[in-house]
């Protein structure tokens, strides 16, 4: 895995590592960004431009790249708001150096028409060509469109990361000549589940570098493993692609999970219910769970996913994985991480990975939703890692999973941030049984349980109280004892995989069942005297955005 | 665990789990309605709306579902998709299959390649299809001789004696071998195109002609010293995904190079852009053209479409076991029974003696006014009917504008004046002013479909969900009645329409001109005299409307050119149904442009095609970019 170890930041620590990364080394920095209606690239590049502007930095060239896009259908608000934002953007970048404005035409009517791929790759290449003598690139995906930017993600890490092969004794792939590669986004999954996309084009489109597992004949009879990751109004586009997929491929949906709202992946499940179950004889046990926010966890179980899926398949003569990112943004470019990564080197590979897309021409958004500044703002991706800012409200020590809100592990006074959580109809998660007992000693394995073996592992782990007749206000609730050395990814990676064994054995239960299935039943009774006992204990609770 | 899938929704037909269900659920009756010369050696041109059956079609004669079909030759259920293929002459009792038929997709990238110098494009297009049909062909005839597995391939020599000499295809004598070039040769193109290495690296291959037909017309495969797969037939799908210039290279250059095998070339109609809408066939000796749609619109086609689709729906039902019930058509009762809609037959009857007590003193309507009177006696759906037709009469009496003797009318006066369309228009009024069911029924089902194979499978879908629903609820008769029919099939409609903006590329103006159109159908049908009974679910556009649109000048601006790419859309997509109409005495030809009838459902219309008035295209611009609501309000249902 080449992302073993990441940096991911938000908020004030991505000033922090700015500071750190860029300070006192002369930076000849290259900035992509879109010239698009999102107005939370501004915010991201401000606070970049005022950093760079700062003691001890030094820029000796830079240059913004507005990547400007024809045939999209806007209304007239949208429009104009998208020539704001580019003015302001260019005013922005202005202390740094100059912006140079890259269009690709797509012309119409009687001359020779060029495809929304070709136009694609004509854009990739431009900034590619942009990139050679950078010691900085920037990619700001905020207000770029998504297959645009996975195209720039994956491409500049060709570039700059040709040989993904670790060799003994030689510098690490993603040491890259010494490049660094941030990307940087602004994310609110709630606002970008509000901006509507209509009007999917007829065709397809691909992200180059990934055509030949989707175009060429000879992989055609490949099985093939389709992994669309679910966001909210893509039905339309899920169905273009959905046409060209056999029906006898395997399909995993990849839903957000956990996410801030916790019934967010119920929803993805019953508004894709038609499309990939009623259609496809699609098993439940084949849904994916992805972190909504963190890529770097969606990258690991994407990739994990993939690989599997191609040394399972190799008997069979090969596979096409195909990608559909369709969700986030941050798990967008964790899938982007995945396929980079598992792209084929070499003619004679026996699978492929592809990332058809189905382009909307039309996007639906309310002026005033668009230029609300989200709260969590900006995220960047080095080359080695994912850097986020994050909201405000962060506290200032950091677990080694870089949330800064992990109050436990700091020893801080616990913060009780949903006081009405009181329903008596929670279900315990299996982290009380069989599972917790692997957690354990997952833990032990990593060196951090020992200080806490005090009473086992109850209570002293993960245990997750999931609520599915919707009494509770807020859902879903992790809570812990564990000591501050504990590991919170591994505490995240193992409940991920819970969820997941879980709903294999009790398919029911990610559609919100009902109170009185024989699930709840069963956990509450078992767990009824485990309850009481955990009420009577202090303990935290904090929210995993 | 696996949701149970409904079966109409599984899109089979195309890329089947396996050719065993897939000849399970051929219809073998689109094989009658195929040209006695389709098999000549020609370019043949298949047209139509998405899910019309075009690749249903195509893979029905590749050797995998040519050798399903011959393995089931005994099975009653297949045996009359099998007599048809031997009727063809495509399949034999006592052989095998020895068809090879040649399946490519149009929507593997062709459009995707550099727009770079065109005579490079053009080459390299060429390189690229040639060495799929090389790779496509050998593929095929492995499956053709049954083999399982592609190292047998290696038992299979080439003989080149026929082959004119080749520039872009080497002579290989072993089928494996030229399968490793083919694969070398497609992978090595889109290595150098993923690294966009441009022209740095080797140049890319570029072929001066389409190669791949002249090899495949004139190859001899020899396997155990026997010459196999004599009978050829290339087939190309998706046409329309190919750029403009590159369609038309290779409709012209396979014309000009007269195959002597059968080359099949299948396409929507989106392809022909607003060429659709002045549409002039080219035929000839070497291209002919053959539109799926039109292939079921006319009298003797739309009875035909009719058994096909019970066949369809029947096979289909049998792939399933959750409903007990072997065939669709007895899923749906047809017949609307008087004791189902009392409440509603009395509710007309009662409004009907209100609206006509105005008349009573005229001595003109004496008669059909007692006439009428026994009818309210019986309260039954027919005597409603008669009612309405009744009071459609006196309506449109009363609005006579010409003098007229105050002379009482006769019962027999109304009995001439009478007709079924008449009859059609009062059944319309009492759905839409009492809300007795008018949508439902296998044959106004099939209507609903619009000829189209996608649409009835959507909406036999909406159907069978309402089964499945009674069927869970322990209803004692998986049957669904008139009313839930209605019900379920108005709601698909609304989908459908709901789905526009979200499947086409041009779909929110679509929308917007399709609701305009049906607000002002339904202004039309339901004036109180029913003027163009049994209703209006078309606008026409004249010659002359129509030559303002396609003027090179473009006279009506961007919002012109915006309407001609909007209207070729929806008539390409078969939101709407493109007739011609022939000059009379009192008016220019034109073109009608029906509305699909799912969406006359939609918008409460008829079903019968027939009703149309003139607009301007004008008229059409601005209901494109403001939708029309309809003046008369939708009578509120009890």
């Amino acid at each position: 895995m080449l992302w073993d170890h990441y940096v991911f930041r938000r908020g004030n620590a991505v000033h922090e590592l700015w500071d750190s990364l860029l300070k006192n080394r002369p930076v000849d920095l290259l900035y992509i960004a879109g010239r698009g209606f999102d107005v939370r690239a501004q915010t991201v590049m401000r606070e970049f431009v005022a950093g760079q502007q700062g003691t001890g930095r030094k820029t000796v060239g830079a240059k913004l790249l507005l990547l400007g896009f024809h045939g999209y259908e806007l209304d007239e608000g949208i429009q104009q708001l998208t020539d704001e934002n580019a003015a302001a953007l260019e005013a922005a970048f202005l202390p740094l150096g100059p912006t140079t404005t890259v269009t690709v035409e797509t012309p119409e009517g009687d001359e020779e028409e060029t495809s929304a791929s070709d136009a694609l790759r004509q854009r990739v290449k431009a900034v590619l060509d942009e990139i050679e003598g950078k010691t900085d690139i920037i990619l700001d995906v905020s207000s770029l469109p998504r297959a645009t930017y996975l195209a720039l993600l994956t491409n500049i890490l060709q570039k700059l990361v040709p040989d993904k092969v670790r060799n003994e004794g030689a510098a690490h792939p993603l040491h890259a000549g010494g490049v660094n590669f941030q990307v940087l986004v602004a994310e609110d999954a709630k606002l970008d589940g509000e901006i509507r996309a209509e009007d999917p084009s007829n065709d397809l489109l691909n992200i180059p570098g990934f055509f030949a597992a989707w175009q060429a004949e000879s992989v055609q009879d490949w099985p093939l493993v389709w992994f669309p990751v679910l966001g909210e109004g893509r039905g339309s586009q899920l169905q273009k692609i959905a046409a060209s997929i056999p029906t006898e491929a395997e399909v995993c949906p990849v839903l957000p999970h956990p996410s801030k709202d916790p019934r967010r992946a119920d929803r993805l499940l019953v508004e894709y219910r038609e499309p990939l179950f009623d259609s496809r004889k699609t098993p439940t046990s084949n849904i994916l769970y992805a972190n909504e926010s963190h890529p770097f966890e969606a990258y690991r179980q994407l990739l994990g996913a993939m690989r599997r899926y191609q040394n399972s398949m190799t008997i069979l003569g090969g596979c096409r994985l195909v990608m559909t990112p369709l969700g986030s943004k941050l798990i967008t470019l964790g899938a982007g991480l995945a396929c980079f990564e598992m792209r084929p080197v070499g003619l004679n590979a026996k699978y492929g990975v592809a990332i058809p897309h189905a382009e909307p021409r039309r996007y639906l958004a309310s002026v005033a939703s668009a230029t609300v500044q989200a709260r969590g703002v900006g995220a960047a991706v080095d080359r080695g890692g994912i850097w986020s800012p994050r909201r405000r409200r962060a506290a200032k020590n950091h677990c080694r999973c870089g949330r800064s809100r992990c109050h436990a592990l700091s020893g801080r006074t616990p913060v009780r941030l949903f006081p009405k959580a009181t329903s008596h109809s929670h279900v315990l998660f299996p982290s009380l049984f069989f599972p917790g007992l692997a957690q354990w000693v997952r833990l032990r394995r990593a060196g951090v349980a020992k200080s806490q073996n005090r009473g086992g592992h109850r209570g002293r782990l993960g245990i997750a109280w999931y609520a599915p007749g919707g009494n509770s206000p807020t859902g879903l609730d992790l809570f812990r004892r564990a000591g501050p050395r504990a590991d919170c990814n591994l505490i995240c990676q193992a409940w991920s995989e819970h969820v997941q064994r879980l709903g294999s054995l009790f398919p029911n239960w990610s559609s919100g069942c009902s109170p009185k299935s024989p699930l709840v039943w069963a956990c509450s009774v078992r767990t009824r005297s485990v309850r009481r006992r955990v009420q009577r204990t202090s303990w935290t609770l904090w929210d995993w955005s | 665990m696996a949701y149970s899938v409904n079966p109409f929704l599984e899109r089979m037909s195309e890329r089947t789990t396996s050719d065993m269900e897939f000849v399970r659920l051929f219809s073998p009756k689109i094989l009658e309605r195929l040209a006695e010369d389709a098999f000549d050696g020609a370019v043949h041109v298949f047209r139509s709306a998405p899910g019309a059956g075009k690749t249903t079609l195509l893979r029905a004669f590749t050797p995998p579902a040519l050798r399903a079909f011959w393995n089931s030759r005994n099975r009653p259920e297949l045996s009359e998709s099998f007599q048809k293929l031997v009727n063809r002459g495509l399949l034999t009792e006592g052989d095998s299959p020895q068809l090879l038929g040649v399946f490519l997709s149009c929507a593997s990238g062709y459009a995707d390649l550099p727009s770079n110098e065109r005579l490079e494009q053009e080459g390299l297009f060429r390189a690229l299809l040639d060495c799929r049909i090389v790779l496509r062909t050998l593929r095929s005839l492995g499956a053709l001789l049954g083999f399982s597995a592609p190292e047998q391939l290696g038992e299979i020599s080439l003989d080149y004696g026929a082959v004119p000499s080749l520039t872009g295809i080497p002579i290989r004598t072993n089928a494996s071998e030229l399968v490793s070039w083919a694969e070398e040769h497609e992978q090595r193109v889109y290595a150098q195109l993923d690294t966009f290495s441009g022209s740095e690296g080797a140049p890319l291959p570029a072929h001066p002609r389409f190669e791949g037909v002249i090899w495949l017309q004139t190859i001899k495969f020899v396997h155990e010293e026997r010459v196999v797969a004599s009978q050829r037939l290339l087939m190309v799908d998706d046409m329309h995904k190919l750029r403009r210039k590159q369609r038309a290279l290779l409709i012209d250059e396979l014309t000009v190079m007269r195959p002597s095998i059968p080359v099949w070339l299948s396409e929507r109609t989106v392809a022909l852009g607003t060429e659709l809408l002045s549409q002039g066939i080219r035929e000839g000796r070497e291209l002919r053209e053959y539109n799926l749609d039109k292939m079921w619109s006319d009298a003797k086609g739309a009875a035909q479409f009719t058994s096909y689709a019970q066949n369809i729906l029947d096979r289909r039902m049998k792939n399933q076991d959750m409903v007990p019930v072997g065939s669709f058509t007895q899923c749906l009762r047809d017949k609307l029974v008087s004791s189902e809609v009392r409440s509603q037959v009395a509710e007309g009857i009662a409004r009907f003696r209100s609206e006509v007590e105005r008349l009573q003193a005229n001595v003109r309507y004496e008669q059909w006014l007692t006439r009428a009177d026994q009818y309210t006696v019986d309260q039954n759906l027919e005597s409603l009917l008669e009612l309405y037709v009744t009071r459609i009469l006196l309506v449109r009496d009363e609005s006579k504008r010409q003098m007229s003797l105050d002379l009482t009318l006769t019962a027999e006066e109304l009995e001439d004046r009478d007709s079924s369309q008449l009859r059609g228009a009062a059944e319309l009024f009492m759905h839409e002013e009492l809300g007795i069911p008018y949508y439902f029924g296998f044959e106004r089902l099939c209507v609903m479909a619009t000829s189209n194979v996608e649409e009835l499978l959507a909406l036999a879908a909406a159907l069978y969900v309402g089964l499945q629903s009674k069927q869970v609820l322990r209803k004692s008769e998986p049957i669904l009645l008139p009313l839930e029919q209605d019900k379920l099939l108005r709601e698909a409609a609304g989908r459908k329409r709901e789905f526009i903006p979200k499947s086409h590329s041009e779909g929110t103006r679509a929308q917007r001109l399709l609701d305009s159109i049906g607000a002002f159908c339904y202004d039309q049908t339901f004036a109180p005299n029913a003027p163009y009974a049994p209703g209006v679910t078309g606008v026409r556009l004249s010659r002359s409307e129509l030559g303002k649109l396609s003027a090179p000048s473009k006279p009506l601006g961007t919002s012109g050119t915006t309407l001609q790419r909007v209207l070729a859309e929806c008539v390409a997509e078969n939101l709407l149904v493109q007739r011609e109409s022939q000059a009379t005495g009192s008016r220019d030809s034109g073109t009608i442009f029906y509305l699909n009838r799912s969406l006359c459902v939609h918008y409460g219309l008829p079903l019968q095609m027939g009703g149309w008035r003139d607009v301007s295209v004008g008229d059409l611009m601005k209901w494109m970019e403001r939708r029309l609501t309809p003046t008369r309000k939708k009578q509120e249902v009890a």
